[in-house]
C-alpha cells in the first residue's frame, strides 16, 4: 500500500481557498513573460507544471474571461508589431512588380523576391502555430471550462483568427493600402504563370502558403467553403487561368495545327492536375480542369474540328492518334460528341458521294460522246457492248471503293473512337445516307452485279476463307441499303442469268451467298431465290431422265439430237429481263423450230406431261444455247489448201435455227433478213443480234452480209459462207448482251417502274393486313404502322401509300369513318 | 480464463508502477517519486500528455507537482494504471461500529460496511442480500479521499476518473453522511472544481437532503453560507419534493 506512515495528511481545506483572492496581475505576468519566451523560442527551462497551475488557478477563480482576454490582447500586440514588421521587411518592388507590370523586372527578380516573400510568410505562419499550440497546451484547463462553458473559440483558433486580421489583412504599406492577402495571392499567381512559361519554381514553398490560406477562414463560423483558399485564392486563379487559356485557345488556334493543339491541351489538362497535386490544393483539381475544358475545348471544340487540319485533314491523312485526341477531348466536354459526330459524317458522306459521283461518271463518259444521235436503237447493239463493260467495272470499283471506305472509318472508330457506340451509329447512318443516296440510284444494282462479278470469276482460286471474306464484304454493303426489294429484283436477275448460262463457278458459293441473306434479311427475302436452286436441281434430273426415256425407245439414230433442259417456275424466275426487253408489244411470238428440233421438243413435252399433267411448258429460245457440228466445203483457201474443215459451233438456240435455215440452201442462194424473220418467226431484235453475231463479228463470221455494214438492216442478204475459216475446232458464236452488266437508262427504268408495281402490292397487302386486325385506325397510325411492317424490304413513299389507301377504299377494302376529328379509316370486311 | 487473463494484465500494469520498470517519466510530489510510462499516462491525461513534450519537463523528463498532496496523486496514478483505486485503511479511527450483517437471517439489515448495489437503498434485506456488496472503501476518512481525487480528475483531465469517483462517493456517502468527515468532504467538492461541474455537488446536495438533520451541525452551517451554490441546490430540491407545501 502506498500510505502506511502514522495519520493521514488529509487535511480540512485551506479556509477560503475559494476566498482568497489570487493575484492576478502577478500571476498573469508570470505567465505574459513565459509567452514571451515562448514567441522568442526560448520555451525549454519552462515549466508546465507552473504555467498549467497559475492558469488552472486562475479559471477555477472565475478569471478565465479575464486570462482569454489578456492572452488575445497579448497575441495581437505580439502579431502587430514584431511579426508584421518582419513581414513588411520581405516587401520589394519587385514582388508587385507584375501587377503595375512595370519594365525593368524580370521574371527572375520577381520570383527571387516572391520565393523570399513566401518564406516569411511561412516561417511566420509556422513559428505562429507552433508557439499557440504551446500556448493552448499550457492554456488547456481554460480552453476546456472556460471556453467550453461561454461557447468562446478555443485559444487557438481565436490566434489564428488574429492571425488572419493582424497578418494577412494588414496593408502592405500605408500608401498603396494592399493587403498582404492580396499581394500574396498575386504572387502565387505570378509564379504559377512562370511555371506554366515553363519555369520551374519551388512548389513546395508556394504549397505551404496555401496550406496556411487553406487552414484560415473567411469568417468566424469556420464553415468549409469559407476557407480564405477558397474565398481568397481560388476564386482569382480560377479566373486568371480561364483568362489565360481564352487567349491561348486564341493564340494556338491561330498559330498551329490541330494535331498539335489537341495534344497541347492534353498536355495542359495534365499540367493542371498535377499542379493541383503538388503546388495547389486537390479540391480546385474539378474546378480548373472545368475551366481548361470549357476554355481549350468546349468553346473551341467546333473551331478545332473545322481548323484546316482539323478532323478533315486527319481522316484524309489516316492521323489515328489525332482523332483519338480529339475524340478524348470531344468526349471530356460533351458525352454525344456532337462536334465531331457531325464532321465525321459530313466527310463520310462527301467521300462516299465522291465515290458515286466517279461510278456515275465511269460509267456515263464513252456512251454520250461518240454516239450520233439518228443511230438511235440500232446502233446501241454494238456500241454499248464496250460501255457496258465499262460500266460494269465502275459499278465493281464503286462497291471497292465503298468498302475500303468502310473499312478506313473501322479502323478509324476502332483505334480512334475507341470502339464507342454511338459514333458507330453515326457511321452506319452516314453510309446508309450515301449509298442510298436519291441522287445515287444505283446502288442496290451495283452490289448485286459485284456479287455476280465475284460469283463468275473473282473467287476462282480463292480459299474458302476468302471466298467467304468477299461474301461477307457484299453482306455488309447490302445492311445499307435501305430498298431491299430492288437490290432482289437485280439478285434474281443476275442469279437466273448465272445458273442458266452455267456461269457460276460454285454452287456451294452461291448456296452459302444466300444463306448469308438469310440470317440477314430473313427468310421471306430468300425463298424465290432457293426455289431457282430448287428448280435447277428438278431441271437436271428431268434431263438424265428423259435422256434415259428417249434411249428406252430404242432407234439408235446417230443423228439424234441431245437436249438439256432447264424447267423454270414462271413466277419465281425473272424470265422478263431476261428476255430481249423489246418485245413490249405483248405475248412472246413463238418460234417456228427446225422439224428435228420440233420433234424432240414435243416428246419432251409428252414426256413432262406424263409426269406432271396439267403444266403448261413455254419454250424460251432466246435463252438456250446449242452445239451444232458444222462441215464446211472445199474450196481454195487463201493458202492454197483444199479441203474439208469441221468445226464444233456452240450457238444461241435462235442461232441454231437460223443456221439450220441455210442446211438446206444451195451454196450460192441466199436469205433475205425478211425470210429469215418469215421462216422463223424470231423475233426482231433477236434476229439483229443473231444476226450481227454469225455475219458482223470478225471471228464467228459463219454467214455473209450483203451489203457488208455493222447495221443489220431488214433489207439485208444472207449467204452461207463457204470459205469460213476457224483457228479452232470448237468456235463459241457469242451473242451480244449476253452477261450481266450495268442497265441502261431506260432498262432501269423499267426496273424501277415494275419495282414500284410490286411495291404497291406489297403496301396494299400490308394496308389490309394491318386493317383487318386492327379494324379501325387513323390515318396517321396506319402510315406509321405500315412503314414499320415493311422497313425490311424498302422504305416506301407515303405518297405512294396514300394512293394505295385510296385505291382500297374504291375497290371497297376499307371506308372513311364518317364524323371524326382525325382522319380515319375502318376495315370492310 | 478471462478473468484469468484481466487479473494477470492488472497485475504486470501495477507491477509497473510499483516497480518504474520500463519507466520513460518522472513525477514527484513532494517527497515522493513514481517512475511511470508515457505510454501510459499521457493517453490518458490530457495533462501528462502535454507535459511530457513541453519545456523543462520534456527536458527534464520529470514533472514536480508541487501544490497536489502525494497520497492522491498515488491514487489517481493507480487509477491510470489498472483503472481503479482503493483507498488505504490505515485511519481506524472512525470504524467505530462492528459489522451487523451476515448470511444468517437474524439480521435483516445491511451494515454500514456493506453496501446496497441495486442502488434502491433498501436495507431491509428484502432482497434477500442478493445485491447486498461488500464496500471496500469502509471509512469514513474515504470521503475526503474521494472529494480529492476528483479533484485531480478535474485538473489532469483523466479520462473516466470522474464518473468512478462519483460512484464511490455515492456510497461513501450512504454511509457515513453522518461522520465528521462528511462537511470537510463537502467543503472540498464546492471549493476545488468549477462550479458548472456538478458531479459530486450533486451528490452532496442529494445527501443533505436526505438527512436534513445535518443542518444543524456548525460546519455544516458555515459550508451553507460560504456556497450559495450548495444552499441553492438544497433548496430546489426540497421545492421539487414538494417538502414545504
Amino acid at each position: 500500500m502506498i500510505a502506511g506512515r502514522g495519520r493521514q495528511r488529509i487535511r480540512p481545506p485551506r479556509r477560503g481557498l475559494h476566498g482568497d483572492e489570487i493575484d492576478f496581475e502577478n500571476t498573469w505576468s508570470t505567465i505574459a513573460s513565459a509567452f514571451r519566451e515562448i514567441h522568442t523560442k526560448n520555451a525549454s527551462r519552462l515549466s508546465y507544471e507552473e504555467l498549467y497551475r497559475h492558469a488552472y488557478k486562475v479559471v477555477l477563480k472565475k478569471k478565465g474571461e479575464e486570462l482569454y482576454k489578456r492572452v488575445c490582447d497579448f497575441e495581437h500586440e505580439w502579431l502587430s508589431s514584431e511579426v508584421r514588421s518582419a513581414i513588411q521587411a520581405l516587401f520589394s518592388p519587385n514582388l508587385s512588380a507584375g501587377t503595375q507590370s512595370l519594365g525593368g523586372t524580370t521574371a527572375n527578380e520577381r520570383r527571387v523576391a516572391g520565393e523570399k516573400f513566401f518564406k516569411g510568410l511561412k516561417q511566420a505562419w509556422g513559428d505562429h502555430q507552433i508557439c499557440m499550440s504551446m500556448l493552448a497546451d499550457v492554456l488547456m484547463y481554460m480552453d476546456r471550462v472556460y471556453c467550453h462553458d461561454h461557447r468562446r473559440p478555443s485559444i487557438y483558433t481565436a490566434a489564428m483568427v488574429l492571425f488572419r486580421d493582424d497578418i494577412l489583412h494588414a496593408p502592405t504599406s500605408d500608401v498603396d493600402g494592399k493587403e498582404v492577402l492580396r499581394l500574396l495571392n498575386h504572387v502565387i499567381l505570378d509564379q504559377i504563370q512562370m511555371e506554366r512559361d515553363g519555369d520551374v519554381i519551388d512548389k513546395h514553398l508556394i504549397k505551404s502558403c496555401v496550406h496556411m490560406l487553406d487552414s484560415l477562414y473567411q469568417d468566424e463560423d469556420e464553415a468549409e467553403d469559407q476557407r480564405l483558399y477558397n474565398t481568397s485564392f481560388e476564386a482569382a486563379y480560377l479566373e486568371t487561368s480561364r483568362e489565360f487559356y481564352r487567349q491561348e485557345a486564341d493564340f494556338l488556334l491561330r498559330d498551329s495545327d490541330a494535331g498539335a493543339y489537341c495534344r497541347h491541351t492534353r498536355r495542359r489538362l495534365y499540367e493542371e492536375e498535377e499542379r493541383c497535386r503538388s503546388t495547389l490544393l486537390d479540391v480546385t483539381q474539378p474546378k480548373i480542369q472545368q475551366v481548361v475544358e470549357d476554355e481549350l475545348i468546349k468553346n473551341r471544340i467546333h473551331e478545332l474540328v473545322e481548323m484546316e487540319s482539323g478532323v478533315r485533314f486527319m481522316i484524309d491523312n489516316d492521323r489515328l492518334d489525332e482523332l483519338n485526341l480529339i475524340y478524348d477531348l470531344n468526349s471530356r466536354v460533351d458525352d454525344k460528341k456532337a462536334e465531331l459526330m457531325r464532321a465525321i459524317q459530313k466527310r463520310i458522306v462527301e467521300l462516299g458521294t465522291d465515290i458515286n459521283n466517279a461510278a456515275i461518271a465511269a460509267s456515263q463518259a464513252p456512251v454520250s460522246a461518240p454516239m450520233p444521235l439518228e443511230a438511235g436503237d440500232k446502233v446501241k447493239a454494238q456500241m454499248p457492248e464496250k460501255s457496258l463493260n465499262q460500266q460494269t467495272v465502275a459499278a465493281i470499283r464503286w462497291v471497292e471503293d465503298v468498302l475500303q471506305l468502310k473499312d478506313k472509318f473501322d479502323k478509324i472508330w476502332e483505334v480512334s473512337f475507341q470502339q464507342d457506340q454511338p459514333l458507330q451509329t453515326a457511321l452506319t447512318r452516314s453510309f446508309a445516307d450515301f449509298i442510298n443516296s436519291p441522287a445515287f440510284p444505283r446502288s442496290s444494282e451495283y452490289i448485286s452485279l459485284f456479287i455476280d462479278e465475284n460469283m463468275k470469276k473473282g473467287i476462282k482460286g480463292k480459299t474458302e476463307m476468302e471466298v467467304d471474306a468477299v461474301l461477307e464484304k457484299a453482306i455488309i454493303l447490302l445492311r445499307y441499303v435501305q430498298d431491299k426489294d430492288l437490290f432482289e429484283r437485280y439478285y434474281k436477275k443476275h442469279l437466273c442469268r448465272r445458273l442458266l448460262m452455267n456461269k457460276s463457278i460454285s454452287n456451294d458459293v452461291e448456296k452459302a451467298m444466300i444463306s448469308k441473306m438469310k440470317i440477314e434479311l430473313g427468310n421471306n427475302f430468300t425463298l424465290k431465290l432457293e426455289s431457282m436452286f430448287k428448280d435447277m436441281t428438278i431441271s437436271e434430273e428431268l434431263t438424265s431422265g428423259f435422256k434415259k426415256h428417249v434411249e428406252g425407245l430404242g432407234d439408235k439414230d446417230p443423228k439424234r439430237i441431245e437436249l438439256a433442259i432447264n424447267v423454270l417456275t414462271s413466277m419465281t424466275w425473272p424470265l422478263e429481263t431476261m428476255g430481249s426487253g423489246d418485245d413490249a408489244e405483248g405475248s412472246r411470238p413463238r418460234c417456228i423450230y427446225p422439224t428435228a428440233i420440233e420433234r424432240i421438243k414435243r416428246g419432251f413435252e409428252k414426256y413432262y406431261n406424263e409426269k406432271h399433267s396439267g403444266r403448261q411448258l413455254t419454250w424460251l429460245g432466246n435463252m438456250g444455247s446449242a452445239d451444232i457440228k458444222a462441215v464446211f466445203p472445199k474450196v481454195p483457201q487463201k493458202d492454197g489448201s483444199f479441203k474439208e474443215r469441221r468445226h464444233d459451233l456452240n450457238v444461241s438456240t435462235y442461232g441454231m435455227v437460223i443456221l439450220l435455215l441455210f442446211n438446206d440452201l444451195p451454196a450460192d442462194q441466199h436469205l433475205t433478213f425478211e425470210e429469215i424473220q418469215a421462216q422463223t418467226n424470231i423475233p426482231k431484235t433477236d434476229l439483229i443480234r443473231n444476226l450481227q453475231s454469225l455475219a458482223v463479228a470478225p471471228k464467228t463470221r459463219i454467214l455473209i452480209k450483203d451489203p457488208m455494214s455493222k447495221d443489220v438492216k431488214s433489207t439485208d442478204r444472207f449467204f452461207f459462207n463457204e470459205g469460213f475459216i476457224g483457228r479452232f475446232v470448237k468456235i463459241k458464236v457469242g451473242v451480244v448482251s449476253s452477261g450481266n452488266k450495268v442497265e441502261s437508262d431506260r432498262e432501269r427504268r423499267e426496273t424501277e417502274k415494275k419495282n414500284d408495281d410490286s411495291r404497291g402490292f406489297c403496301i396494299e397487302a400490308a394496308v389490309v393486313r394491318i386493317m383487318k386486325q386492327r379494324k379501325e385506325l387513323s390515318h396517321q397510325a396506319l402510315i406509321i404502322e405500315t412503314l414499320n411492317q415493311l422497313v425490311g424490304q424498302f422504305k416506301p413513299e407515303v405518297n405512294m401509300i396514300k394512293k394505295k389507301i385510296e385505291s382500297l377504299i374504291e375497290r371497297e377494302y376499307l371506308e372513311r369513318v364518317e364524323g371524326v376529328k382525325i382522319d380515319s379509316y375502318r376495315y370492310l370486311a | 480464463m478471462a478473468d484469468e487473463s484481466s487479473k494477470l494484465l492488472k497485475d504486470s500494469l501495477k507491477n509497473l508502477l510499483t516497480s518504474g520498470e520500463y519507466s520513460d517519466f518522472t513525477i514527484n510530489c513532494k517527497d515522493k517519486t513514481w517512475r511511470v510510462h508515457k505510454a501510459i499516462v499521457c493517453p490518458r491525461s490530457g495533462y501528462f500528455a502535454r507535459a511530457v513534450n513541453f519545456g523543462r519537463e520534456a527536458k527534464d523528463r520529470m514533472i514536480d507537482l508541487l501544490e497536489d498532496e502525494t497520497e492522491i496523486v498515488g491514487l489517481m496514478l493507480e487509477y491510470l494504471y489498472i483503472g481503479d483505486y482503493t483507498v488505504p485503511t490505515t485511519d481506524k479511527t472512525d470504524l467505530v461500529f462492528p459489522h451487523t450483517c451476515n448470511d444468517s437471517n437474524l439480521h435483516a439489515f445491511v451494515c454500514s460496511h456493506h453496501a446496497c448495489a441495486t442502488q434502491l437503498r433498501v436495507r431491509d434485506w428484502s432482497c434477500g442480500g442478493r445485491g447486498c456488496i461488500p464496500s471496500p472503501d469502509i471509512f469514513p476518512a474515504n470521503l475526503v479521499h474521494h472529494a480529492r481525487l476528483y479533484e485531480l480528475a478535474d485538473k489532469y483531465q483523466v479520462m473516466g476518473l470522474k464518473s468512478l469517483v462519483r460512484e464511490k462517493f455515492i456510497l461513501a456517502c450512504q454511509s457515513f453522511w453522518n461522520t465528521s468527515k462528511f462537511p470537510i468532504a463537502a467543503e472540498i467538492v464546492f471549493a476545488t472544481t468549477p462550479e458548472e461541474d456538478k458531479g459530486l455537488r450533486e451528490v452532496v446536495v442529494s445527501t443533505i437532503s436526505d438527512h436534513m438533520i445535518l443542518l444543524k451541525q456548525p460546519e455544516m452551517e458555515s459550508l451553507m453560507v460560504t456556497y450559495n451554490g450548495l444552499a441553492y441546490g438544497l433548496l430546489k430540491i426540497m421545492l421539487e419534493a414538494g417538502g414545504w407545501q
